[in-house]
């Protein structure tokens, strides 16, 4: 009897156990979920690409789930500053920082502040040997210790080098990094924008099969996709599936003719046809009704809206609208190097000069 | 009046608990969006060790196809199960035997199918369950094959 009692209680501390297990082992990547400590309606948006590098945003989106307004961003803590950081953004057409942008250390104290302008830095409070400055030796030598696109980096998106700083990925490996990805774009000579993007990618390939870049490639691989996130809100399917909801038209593809006239024009260049565009997206809103209603009142609609559509485009079968998700892919992949700050500083430092003024800021800053 | 062995003996013991933990280390090591226990690793204080044991394994990440990497440890979390289950519970004649085996499949396709439809949060797909079958039939041949060469000796 004492045996029996032993098995089942054994049985069921393991079976306990087991269960334990499944559940600590989901993964969670993105949340969002009303602020529960303040009462406000604000969102929680989780991004996570490994244990350390990580963050969480809390802020008011607009009606249209892209961040309006000040956005409170957390890292996790490490002994590094800042740890916590309040920008400002500016929801409409293209998601940028736009407004100051405040970083704390882990006390909540005030560090220094940035602000911005449509997505670049305008003015700042950053001390001399602020964090992360301090960290990049060469400071006040001659300013060649700088690639152009380090510079351009640190002087119109600092907050990157902030934060890849942060994360591990020191403020002079990643000038270190610059200077080896610099050569490897100007060798193939790219003439134009759309070269360079080519290029700038098949040289960020290369360089990231580097052991010493596994790092700053799990990084930069983060803060793209974040990006790119943030800028596909805009995307006019996207917006046209949630005007459908809210009954602005009985279809996606009413909606899109009705209010992104430009949208299904640009596609029809891409070789997606009217018949085409609406064939699919006909087959998302029909996918979408079939999982269920959603509650457009409720203030976490699009995010939810958002998730169901990530589901729906996975569902869909690719080859039988093969012209439409390779146009698909294409205006996604914009939407990810639209605010890439990597790309778009090696692009502007390789087509543009660095400032006079940048040079002599830094010649003057010791 | 034969003495009782052990609940579960020594070696399923071993197997069982290094089939886990070879589990847990594959997702520390090798997955690179961080289930719960390793975010909760990290919050209490071993966030460094993880990365530097992360960064030990990062080149054969690369190397090995995604459905080893993201599917392995649901192999190896329900080969587990399936020893000590079948460990405690073999030949035993009481009607809670069937119960107690019958949470071998429940456990280990259960969590699976409430993911696959979405009723708990992850991303139960077609090669998890299929690794997590692998794992139960390897469990459970190896039980009856063990057992029979124990048994067999005994009963000898």
């Amino acid at each position: 009897m004492q045996r029996k009692i032993t098995k089942n209680s054994t049985s069921l501390i393991i079976s306990i156990l087991f269960v334990c297990f499944s559940l600590a082992s989901t993964t969670t990547r993105r949340s969002y979920e009303i602020d529960k400590e303040t009462g406000e309606t604000k969102a929680l948006s989780e991004h996570v690409e490994n244990e350390l590098i990580k963050e969480l945003k809390k802020g008011v989106p607009d009606n249209l789930g892209r961040w309006a307004g000040e956005v409170e961003e957390t890292q996790p803590t490490t002994d590094k500053e800042p740890t916590y950081i309040v920008s400002t953004w500016y929801g409409l057409l293209t998601p940028e920082m736009d407004g100051p942008t405040y970083y704390y250390d882990k006390n909540k104290k005030l560090l220094y502040t940035e602000h911005y302008n449509q997505g670049r830095l305008v003015w700042t409070t950053k001390p001399k040997n602020a964090f992360p400055a301090t960290a990049l030796p060469g400071r006040g030598e001659a300013a060649d210790a700088f690639t152009k696109t380090f510079l351009m980096l640190d002087n119109t998106r600092p907050w990157y080098v902030t934060k890849v700083d942060k994360f591990g990925f020191t403020t002079s490996q990643l000038n270190a990094f610059t200077a080896q990805l610099e050569p490897l774009i100007a060798a193939q000579h790219p003439r134009n924008d759309k070269e360079f993007t080519d290029v700038f990618y098949d040289a960020l390939g290369d360089l990231f099969e580097l052991p010493e870049y596994a790092l700053f490639r799990d990084i930069y691989t983060f803060f793209r996709e974040v990006g790119g996130m943030e800028n596909a809100k805009n995307f006019e399917i996207r917006l046209a599936e949630m005007g459908r909801y809210r009954g602005q038209g009985d279809s996606t593809y009413a909606v899109l003719t009705a209010s992104y006239a430009a949208f299904v024009q640009k596609m029809a260049q891409r070789g997606v046809d009217s018949a085409a565009l609406k064939r699919f997206t006909d087959d998302l809103d029909a996918r979408m009704i079939a999982k269920g209603p959603l509650d457009i009142d409720d203030p976490l609609f699009p995010f939810t809206m958002d998730t169901r559509m990530e589901e729906v485009f996975k569902e869909m079968d690719q080859s039988e609208h093969q012209a439409m998700f390779t146009a698909l892919g294409v205006i996604l992949t914009d939407y990810y190097n639209q605010g890439e700050p990597l790309l778009l500083a090696a692009r502007d430092a390789y087509f543009k000069n660095v400032p006079m003024a940048v040079y002599m800021l830094l010649l003057l800053g010791d | 009046m034969k003495a009782h062995g052990p609940l579960v003996r020594g070696p399923v013991l071993i197997l069982a608990f290094l089939s886990l933990a070879m589990g847990g280390m594959w997702y520390m090591a090798l997955r690179q969006s961080p289930p719960v226990f390793v975010d909760f690793l990290a919050d209490i204080g071993f966030a460094g060790w993880l990365a530097a044991f992360r960064q030990t394994f990062a080149s054969f990440r690369e190397s090995i196809p995604d459905v080893l990497l993201y599917s392995m440890p649901n192999a190896l979390w329900s080969f587990s199960y399936t020893l000590i289950m079948m460990d405690i519970w073999w030949r035993d004649t009481s009607r809670a035997r069937f119960f107690w085996l019958a949470t071998i499949p429940v456990v280990v396709f259960g969590w699976e199918g409430l993911q696959y439809s979405r009723l708990a949060p992850g991303t139960g797909c077609f090669e998890d369950l299929i690794f997590s079958l692998l794992g139960l039939a390897a469990g459970f041949f190896m039980i009856v094959y063990w057992k029979r060469r124990i048994y067999a000796k005994e009963d000898h």
